[in-house]
């Protein structure tokens, strides 16, 4: 299964010139700022940039793009992407989920044609499926998680390596922590 | 008199600091990827060992930081990162992370790291584990103590008697700073 | 395995060994239109169907004629395609022409009043504030005839022209009507919006000119009976970007699957290869696998349902092997424009089916 950071590590390494990363507030946007500065290629200058032309002279550094006013600047992208063809590490987008740069994005074919599967929104690969991973949980171990954590404080399972691993996991998917 | 109130004190110290490091909304994920892109870039794992380290939410109430099944180890069920080159333990050692955090406050709730491989000298096999949990198990505070590490052969043993090492209060990535150091000094922070 | 070389976006020039001629020759075919003169050509189909790629094949294939010097423009390298007047067009193709007619293949240093020399070899026209096209039709028409007199042979000018599809539907008009007013001199075929060329506020315009479409390549039976050549040609794509070390036996069924799931869209191919590599390059496997090439195709799903509106799948599902006539024109342009909605020719018909990937999941599985 798809999951964020490899998603994130494969467009950071893929020889795409543009990709998008959709980020769904400001806190997190600086939290995958960072994370893919630490998913760059290692010895590939990473350099945050707020518009375009700060962007242009670095084709070999992997750009970090976080413009101010989202819409113009996929508008400005969309009529300036050729200058961008040649770029031998991607610049990332910036978009804010529901904001207006991703509704200008439908408007602009030709900029969404070079960015199909070259998009991450990282969150929504984060979310997992409840349901189906209580599911699992309870054909591996045989109990829900509530009742796996409760047999744990209680001190009826032992501590084995799996079964320390299995109580976090029933922590991630029990009630509130 | 058995004082029973100090190792209460020492756990209520222990939830207290996860409490404030959560005040300060720290990013646990990017913290052990700081740690896990030195190691790649130092040829002691995989250069997308960082990409394999990633984040599960359930429901916006709690997030997990884990092996993806890209990792290209396995221990305890779970995948794992595989660790060549350091100094005491032969190749293919293993590292195993597992983090959860309140998904809101991003307080850690509970997390495993641990190590475990053969001495690269003498083939016997080593493990260390840190584990934490926020709420009480088992024994009291003296036998089970919230954050507590377990040293040994076999991560499995379950054998008498269960030996829970209490251990100083330490946010995850250092606990991952402490075991790498542990099993190759030129990893000393 | 180099999957970077596959560089979806990016069209081949003419003359290229990378270049795989289509099933149907479409480059080939537009420029033995253009030398019986049966122009102007409106070239349109959707994103990534390799529109830019067979303008510089037909360029090519032009040039091979003794009679006919042929040029292909990218528009968008000179101008700011939301921006454009008729002045800065004709600067663009005039000064370009003026440019590449003195190089080294031909060598001609064309003489032109000084007046006009400037004009095309200055600034863009509308940074300097000019916008009266007449004087920048003027210069365009010099150097053309100019070259006709000075390049005895070649007694035909062919431009062949990139970008229009960026402009905005009402400066591609402005832009074609300029082309339209140059036609006894020079033929031209030009990629357009598909805006321009459907519905009846283009019939005048569409009256004037021919429209060329760059259709998908069909990679299944439904949409025509070339389907085996089309996946073929996107293998060929691969096997000649890859190179010839790579093992491309063992990605035989992989490759299938991926070009059904494009819906025969070259690029989408390509991206669909291209990310199925990555996904494998991050769970370290030299050869991916089927997971890798699904977690390729969520990828594409996702990006193309982000570019849905409401009502788009379920207008799609009720069109899916008709015409597509019955939906509403900005709908249907808006969806074919995207690729979202895929034309083909079946039997002589036009038929419309939407993208695969958006399909239900099983629906590929069908026809690999």
């Amino acid at each position: 299964m798809r999951d964020a950071s490899g998603a994130l590590w494969k467009l950071a390494h893929t020889k795409t010139p543009i990709g998008l990363v959709i980020y769904s507030d400001y806190e997190q946007r600086n939290e995958l700022i960072t994370e893919l500065e630490l998913l760059a290629p290692s010895g590939i200058q990473v350099l945050r940039a707020t518009t375009l032309d700060e962007a242009r002279p670095h084709p070999r550094a992997l750009v970090l793009l976080t413009p101010p006013d989202e819409g113009a600047t996929v508008l400005e992208l969309d009529g300036r992407r050729e200058q961008f063809v040649d770029r031998q590490v991607p610049l990332l987008l910036f978009l804010l989920r529901g904001g207006e740069g991703l509704r200008v994005l439908a408007d602009a074919p030709g900029l969404a044609s070079w960015l199909n599967g070259s998009e991450v929104e990282p969150e929504r690969l984060q979310n997992i499926d409840g349901a189906a991973e209580i599911k699992t949980f309870i054909e591996r171990t045989g109990k829900s998680p509530e009742a796996w954590l409760a047999a744990y404080e209680a001190g009826e399972i032992s501590e084995t390596f799996e079964n320390i691993l299995l109580t976090h996991r029933a922590r991630l998917l029990g009630g509130t922590p | 008199m058995r004082e029973k109130g100090t190792w209460e004190a020492r756990d209520t110290a222990i939830r207290k600091g996860f409490e404030e490091l959560g005040a300060k909304r720290l990013h646990h994920g990017n913290e052990l990827r700081v740690r896990l892109k030195m190691l790649a870039d130092r040829g002691f794992c995989a250069g997308q060992a960082v990409g394999w380290l990633t984040q599960q939410n359930r429901d916006g109430r709690a997030s997990a930081f884990v092996f993806s099944a890209n990792a290209d180890g396995q221990a305890g069920g779970h995948p794992a990162l595989q660790l060549n080159n350091l100094k005491s333990l032969d190749e293919g050692a293993l590292l195993t992370v597992v983090v959860v955090v309140d998904q809101r406050t991003t307080r850690v709730v509970s997390f495993s790291i641990g190590i475990q491989g053969k001495g690269r000298a003498t083939q016997v096999p080593w493990y260390a584990r840190v584990d934490f949990t926020d709420a009480r198990a088992g024994q009291g505070p003296c036998g089970h103590p919230l954050l507590h590490c377990h040293v040994g052969q076999n991560p499995d043993a379950t054998g008498e008697p269960e030996v829970r090492v209490p251990h100083a209060w330490m946010k995850p990535a250092e606990v991952l700073d402490w075991l790498l150091a542990t099993v190759d000094p030129s990893l000393e922070p | 395995m180099d999957w970077k070389a596959l560089a979806p976006h990016k069209p081949l020039e003419g003359g290229d060994p990378l270049h795989v001629p289509r099933p149907l020759g479409d480059g080939r075919r537009l420029a033995s239109m253009m030398r019986a003169g049966l122009g102007p050509f409106a070239v349109a189909g959707p994103v990534g169907s390799g529109k830019s790629t067979e303008i510089a094949t037909a360029t090519t294939e032009l040039n091979l004629d003794t009679e006919l010097f042929a040029v292909d423009l990218s528009l968008d390298q000179f101008l700011n395609m939301r921006e454009i007047t008729g002045a800065d067009l004709l600067w663009a193709i005039g000064g370009s022409l003026f440019e590449v007619v003195a190089r080294p293949h031909l060598q001609l240093q064309l003489e032109l009043p000084d007046e006009e020399r400037s004009r095309l070899t200055g600034k863009c026209p509308s940074h300097q504030g000019h916008l009266e096209s007449g004087p920048y039709r003027d210069a365009f028409l010099a150097v053309v005839r100019e070259f006709k007199k000075k390049a005895l042979s070649k007694s035909q000018v062919a431009i062949l022209l990139d970008g229009l599809e960026k402009c905005p539907e009402e400066k591609a008009r402005i832009a074609v009507r300029t082309f339209l007013s140059l036609r006894d001199e020079v033929e031209f075929a030009f990629v357009v919006p598909p805006s321009l060329v459907i519905g009846p506020a283009n019939v005048e315009l569409l009256s004037e000119l021919r429209v060329f479409p760059i259709r998908p390549v069909p990679v299944i039976e439904k949409q025509g009976a070339h389907w085996k050549e089309g996946r073929q040609f996107l293998a060929d794509i691969f096997r000649r970007r890859m190179g010839k070390d790579t093992n491309v036996e063992a990605l035989a069924p992989l490759m299938e699957t991926a070009a059904i799931s494009s819906g025969g869209l070259p690029r989408t191919f390509l991206q669909l290869m291209r990310d199925m590599g990555g996904y494998a390059t991050v769970a370290n496997r030299e050869l991916p696998t089927r997971e890798d090439l699904d977690n390729a195709m969520r990828d594409q799903a996702d990006s193309l349902r982000r570019l849905l509106r409401d009502g788009d799948m379920q207008v799609m599902q009720a069109a899916d092997g008709s015409d597509g006539l019955e939906i509403p024109i900005e709908r249907r342009v808006r969806l074919l424009t995207h690729g979202l909605l895929l034309e083909n020719e079946v039997e002589d018909r036009v038929i419309v089916r939407m993208h695969p990937l958006l399909g239900p999941p099983d629906w590929i599985s069908l026809y690999a």
